[in-house]
């Protein structure tokens, strides 16, 4: 049940010259007729830190496991770098790096061994790999550890050195899956500044899945926002929030012999029709009671909403005015939000054939 | 808001092709691994070495009196007539071979741990984003297997002949290590095959159990198989243990009744078949296993 009243519809995607990632009318059925991507295009410029956002199962590991080779698609197109990613598995494997969401270096070897492997499987020259290994346990702040086993590594450290192993042979892309899912936030934080710096340095094009509006929203050039296997909005974030207008409402309802739903599906019938109002949405599930108004002016549009709101006798039991997030943006697409304080599900440390893909969430 | 043109540094993976050098190199980068991480975990190598050392000691001594017929006087001057079945009356040199190859048989499940915890750690999934050869994911474990059981079956031979064995043809010995190393791949192929299609470690433990101890019991690994009921004689010739064990001991510890000629040469013959059977059986369960890794792994 769709109540965004927005008139912005699907755009065409853009197209860039530039383009070093591009997917068109992606499509993947799983075995078992999980339709869990549905025809998504975009592109990714190169030298971009580019974001995927959604919520938990709204395709976002489908799409990295597709665009990296380790799921095949069931139709579409999909190149890296101009490759086919069907077809050039191999040559698009040299160009691309790739971290998972649960870090996985091997917790027997040291760090410095883990890095020496990494790099032979790219079958980098000796000496070349010798100094590459050096410099990322510099830039990675491993140098003190970097002769120890990693299993007595903490969560933070044994990230880093996921993030060197993928960049050990300079790619030109990189995937991250979910890089800061379950790191506190002070390592969060962290690894937002060692990810700001190879974009930055290395120049080097980054594509991210999270369901964090925050990591988005700060580390992002441009976003696509997808859910339920399809893109629903695609920009910088600041294009994002603009599009939504100048300020968001949200007006809380109560049960009051009238269940606070119904008042809050009513008034929203209202309020879309106002010429103050840009979009009205009736949130889903546990935000069913409450309407979110976007305006061009919030200060000026509270009291027309209350006096509207009056007239009618939908008491409005709470109001709260903000500048819009990208959650908003979320909202406005799909009526739901991506809830940032879910805890994290545990799905076991997923394998490659493992679970996910033959129970496809 | 174009960004500007940035210069970029190279990739430093260079473009590979599907030659068999490089199949070869990233062989060796994950057999290196695996050895790394066998040396990490010095305990396991440890006990790994030694319980096939208890074996041979404790079997060796528990039936040592059978190939003297329990100490019953000769009867026709000069040899033993029990004795004289098993080829020798040492039984700790007939036994040699056997605990040989049933290390092996017990070491196939650990070739599919690997690749298990690979798979549950994520690693493999870094393996198979980087642009390596994926039979060498496959070949690099097993490989580093069969190095630590060879070491084994070297330590087992040295000990043996520190217990009196004598090694009826020298000049066979590689080809009895050879025929453990054949044996050890086919049982890698198998555990590997066993450990894809579960992917659990305790499922592959349990079916790889399932298999062992009766693959062992039906064998000639402990007597000759003429003095097995018939019904196990017919069994033992269909079971592999039986060839690796019996071409084994025409070399370590000469013919016994089974491998005799009627004019009571050694039937020579038995290595060769036994060859033959074991490179059959390992290339067989190695295209098992490497058939159900690449319906798994792209």
């Amino acid at each position: 049940m769709l109540e965004a009243t927005n008139t912005q519809t699907a755009q065409p995607p853009q197209r860039y010259d530039d383009a070093v990632i591009e997917v068109r009318d992606l499509l993947k059925t799983y075995p078992g007729g999980v339709e869990a991507i549905k025809g998504i295009s975009f592109q990714v410029r190169e030298g971009e830190f580019f974001g995927f956002l959604g919520p938990n199962g709204a395709g976002k590991s489908t799409t990295i496991k597709i665009l990296i080779t380790l799921l095949a698609r069931t139709g579409g197109e999909v190149s890296i770098l101009g490759h086919d990613v069907a077809t050039e598995s191999t040559e698009v494997r040299r160009l691309i790096g790739y971290a998972a969401q649960e870090a996985s270096p091997d917790d027997d070897l040291t760090a410095r061994e883990n890095l020496d492997i990494q790099g032979n499987l790219y079958h980098i020259e000796r000496s070349v790999l010798k100094k590459r290994t050096e410099e990322l346990i510099q830039l990675m702040d491993l140098a003190e550890a970097a002769d120890r086993k990693v299993g007595t590594f903490s969560g933070g450290m044994r990230k880093r050195l996921d993030l060197a192993c993928a960049l050990v042979h300079r790619p030109r892309i990189l995937f991250l899956d979910e890089p800061t899912t379950g790191l506190d936030p002070q390592n969060r934080a962290g690894l937002w500044r060692y990810l700001e710096r190879v974009n930055k340095e290395e120049g080097l094009t980054i594509f991210l899945t999270t369901h964090y509006m925050e990591e988005a929203d700060k580390l992002c050039e441009r976003l696509a926002i997808i859910d339920g296997g399809k893109l629903i909005a695609e920009g910088s974030p600041a294009q994002l929030k603009s599009n939504l207008g100048g300020d968001v409402i949200t007006l809380t309802f109560a049960d009051n012999g009238q269940p606070a739903t119904e008042q809050a599906h009513l008034a929203q019938s209202f309020i879309k029709g106002q010429p103050f109002v840009r979009t009205a949405t009736v949130g889903k599930e546990a935000e069913a009671s409450k309407v979110v108004v976007v305006v061009q002016n919030g200060s000026e549009s509270v009291p027309a909403l209350m006096r509207l709101l009056d007239g009618q006798n939908l008491p409005v039991t709470g109001l709260t005015m903000t500048s819009p997030t990208l959650d908003d943006v979320f909202l406005q697409y799909t009526g739901s939000r991506i809830r940032q304080d879910d805890p994290v599900p545990f799905v076991g440390r997923g394998g490659p054939w493992g679970g996910r893909r033959r129970r496809p969430a | 808001m174009a960004t500007p043109a940035r210069t970029l540094a190279a990739p430093l993976a260079p473009r590979l092709n599907n030659s068999f050098g490089n199949l070869l190199h990233d062989i060796f980068t994950l057999y290196r691994r695996a050895i790394i991480r066998q040396t990490r975990a010095p305990a396991a190598l440890y006990f790994s070495l030694v319980q096939p050392l208890i074996w041979f000691l404790l079997f060796g001594q528990l039936f040592s009196r059978i190939t003297t017929g329990f100490g019953a006087a000769p009867t026709s001057g000069g040899q033993n007539p029990v004795a004289a079945q098993f080829g020798t009356t040492n039984y700790q040199a007939f036994f040699l071979p056997s605990i040989i190859i049933q290390m092996m048989l017990f070491g196939a499940a650990g070739s599919a741990l690997g690749i298990i915890n690979d798979d549950q750690t994520g690693y493999l999934n870094k393996l198979r984003v980087s642009p390596i050869n994926r039979m060498a994911i496959l070949l690099g474990g097993l490989l580093s297997d069969l190095t630590r059981m060879m070491v084994q079956v070297t330590i087992l031979v040295v000990v043996g002949l520190l217990f009196g064995v004598q090694i009826q043809h020298w000049e066979l010995l590689p080809v009895a290590f050879l025929i453990a190393l054949l044996f050890g791949m086919m049982m890698g192929g198998l555990g590997l095959y066993v450990g894809l299609t579960t992917r659990s470690t305790q499922a592959t433990f349990l079916v790889i159990n399932f298999f062992t101890l009766p693959l062992l019991f039906t064998s000639s690994a402990q007597l000759p198989v003429k003095f097995l009921p018939e019904w196990l004689q017919t069994v033992s010739r269909f079971n592999p243990v039986t060839y690796a064990i019996d071409a084994m001991r025409i070399i370590i510890t000469g013919p016994n009744i089974d491998q005799r000629l009627p004019n009571g040469d050694a039937d020579l013959s038995v290595i060769g078949i036994g060859l033959l059977v074991l490179l059959v059986l390992a290339g067989l369960t190695l295209i098992l296993a490497t058939l159900k890794f690449r319906k798994q792994v792209q």
